[in-house]
């Protein structure tokens, strides 16, 4: 007994279905997450005002490296929030002390705030990083996003009059409104995957045009063949990306030519 | 951990491995290229066992090259051949990017492209992803990129099946951070030859017959690759990481490990990366078996396969491998970090091309 093309080309088409499937699925998960808190933070919502020296603040630090190519990449080792001023939170219910440990806390920052703070400013900054950054350990940096002391606030648990935080019911510091940051989000979720479905079923089709086995249906089958290697890495790509902000992994890299001066 | 770092290591390992074997342990700690396995040297490879190993790769080569001249050998007996024997080329890639198999460095090399194009990924992605970062778990605080962790389905055949998924270009980013700060040109150079190699010859057998390529090359090839990845979930989910002894997952099966080329016993190979393959039995017998729980040593992988994905819904639940070696008594190991080392004395034998293995003194940055 030999396969016919016509039974292995099912399979194939199954292949490449099933793990569109589960990408897909995996995908839905992070929607499931986003939505889920969305909903918890709803009702939540208010602004924060803390005193005017410093407000909740990420941390984050990197490890640079270089091979001495006029280039440091950074790779993230952790971030966590590592600084939680006592202030007042205007709420739906009323106004509210904040008294939070940072193990309950999430500083959203926006993403210039970060790109502000881990911007090179100059030629000096980038060789003062170079040389250790040739160290097979890496320069360590740490960076501290502030977000400022008038931004919003949601989540916690209220006891009495004060509003408070533990890793089940984490607070939520954000320079823009978190509400509007999950709802990016989701958007992104759905459109990324609604794109994979539709460029799998359009391929799909394809295969089906003209004569079997014809040209048109080759370039479909090269298509869905280039469309499995390529999809899996767009799919680990949108899981990481819309991790909530203060999960996410920066990374990001200096090049010594673009600095001035 | 760097390569540089690694090889400066080493000598600690060494050091430690040497009082390991006056206590009467011959094999804890071999040195990966000093140690001369029971089997000695033999003409072109380094150790007679080898020979298994270029077998399985003529095997497959074989069953590819019938699959795609003689129509009659399209069936489905010789595909699923070509798959398995394709899964143990990506075995082969494991055991060669450890040690290689000749005593010819620039052999090694070409051998590395031919392993390259049986899997359609470059051999060398072996070197990062699984001597320098898997062989460390997490010790460094970051996810090994090829963590059972990184699925999370409830149906566990699901993550069984997604795993390559997310495992693979998780591996490849990770591979892809390393060679921007690795000062290994002499790897990047080799890496490109082998994707090349694979892509190339995989385009040009495309170019003469596209579907006899697309059906009875390409899914083999795809096939091995995503298997080796699984096996990172076999092997150690439900397993304790953090443990000495219960990190992995076993498949003791005799029949099972001489196919394998003994890639059943994942602990030992852990704990003792110097440890040529064909050792590794012995060495899981003397030093694995007493200090394991039971449920990480399994006989047959295709029965845990049966019991843990097909007839059980969710995930296992994780061995406490702490309280099983705190039951087990004395444990006379190199530290982890000794280990780490010798996993990466490995790479830095077999990271690039002779002229640079040979003068290695560069390090090269982990991400």
């Amino acid at each position: 007994m030999t396969f016919e093309r016509e039974v292995m080309a099912a399979l194939c088409l199954g292949i490449v279905w099933v793990n569109t499937g589960l990408i897909v699925a995996h995908g839905l998960g992070d929607f499931r997450r986003l939505t889920q808190l969305r909903r918890r933070l709803a009702g939540t919502v208010g602004d924060f005002t803390g005193p005017p020296e410093a407000g909740p603040t990420l941390r984050i630090v990197q490890a640079g490296r270089t091979k001495g190519d006029g280039q440091i990449h950074f790779h993230d080792r952790r971030t966590e929030p590592c600084h939680v001023p006592s202030g007042l939170a205007t709420m739906p219910k009323g106004e509210f002390e904040i008294d939070a440990s940072p193990e309950g806390v999430w500083v959203w920052p926006t993403r210039e705030q970060v790109l502000a703070r881990t911007r090179c400013s100059s030629r000096e900054e980038f060789d003062q990083l170079a040389r250790p950054a040739l160290h097979a350990r890496g320069a360590e940096r740490t960076l501290e996003v502030d977000i400022g002391n008038r931004c919003k606030v949601a989540g916690g648990y209220l006891e009495g009059n004060v509003l408070r935080a533990d890793r089940e019911r984490p607070l939520v510091f954000s320079a823009d409104d978190p509400r509007a940051t999950l709802v990016g989000l989701e958007l992104r979720v759905v459109s990324v995957l609604l794109a994979i479905v539709t460029v799998a079923g359009l391929l799909t089709a394809l295969c089906f045009v003209g004569p079997a086995f014809g040209l048109v249906s080759a370039l479909a089958a090269l298509g869905l063949f280039g469309y499995f290697l390529l999809v899996q890495p767009v799919g680990v790509w949108l899981s990481e990306s819309v991790r909530l902000p203060h999960e996410l992994t920066r990374g990001g890299s200096w090049v010594r030519a673009r600095l001035p001066g | 951990m760097t390569l540089g770092e690694a090889a400066a290591r080493t000598s600690g390992a060494s050091a430690s491995s040497a009082s390991a074997s006056s206590a009467g342990d011959s094999s804890a700690g071999a040195n990966p290229t000093s140690a001369r396995p029971a089997g000695g040297e033999t003409w072109l490879v380094r150790h007679s066992t080898e020979w298994r190993q270029i077998g399985i790769v003529t095997a497959y080569w074989l069953t590819l090259s019938c699959m795609y001249w003689l129509p009659s050998y399209r069936n489905p007996a010789v595909l699923a051949l070509a798959c398995a024997l394709s899964f143990l080329n990506a075995v082969v890639i494991h055991n060669h990017l450890h040690r290689g198999i000749f005593h010819s460095k620039r052999l090694n090399l070409i051998f590395r492209s031919i392993l390259s194009f049986g899997n359609l990924y470059p051999a060398s992605a072996n070197i990062p992803a699984h001597n320098l970062v898997h062989h460390h778990f997490e010790d460094d605080g970051q996810w090994d990129w090829a963590d059972s962790r990184c699925v999370r389905f409830r149906w566990n055949l699901a993550n069984l099946v997604h795993f390559p998924n997310v495992a693979g270009t998780r591996t490849f980013n990770g591979v892809t951070a390393w060679a921007k700060t690795a000062r290994h040109e002499g790897f990047v150079r080799q890496y490109q030859t082998e994707l090349g190699f694979a892509f190339g010859l995989t385009a040009v057998l495309m170019i003469f017959d596209f579907w006899t390529t697309l059906f009875f090359v390409c899914v083999p090839q795809l096939y091995g690759a995503r298997c080796i990845l699984r096996i990172n979930i076999l092997q150690h989910d439900g397993a304790d990481i953090s443990s000495e002894w219960n990190h992995s997952r076993n498949f003791v099966g005799r029949a099972f490990n001489w196919i394998m080329c003994n890639n059943g016993y994942h602990t030992i190979h852990h704990n003792r990366a110097g440890l040529h393959w064909s050792e590794l039995d012995a060495a899981h017998r003397r030093e694995v078996a007493p200090r394991i729980a039971p449920s990480l040593d399994q006989r047959s992988m295709a029965l845990y396969l049966l019991r843990t994905y097909i007839l059980t819904w969710s995930r296992p639940r994780a061995v406490d491998g702490h309280a099983v070696e705190a039951r087990a008594g004395g444990i006379d190991l190199p530290s982890r970090a000794e280990r780490r080392a010798e996993a990466a004395r490995s790479a830095v034998q077999e990271v690039t091309a002779p002229e640079i293995a040979a003068g290695e003194t560069q390090s090269a940055a982990l991400p």
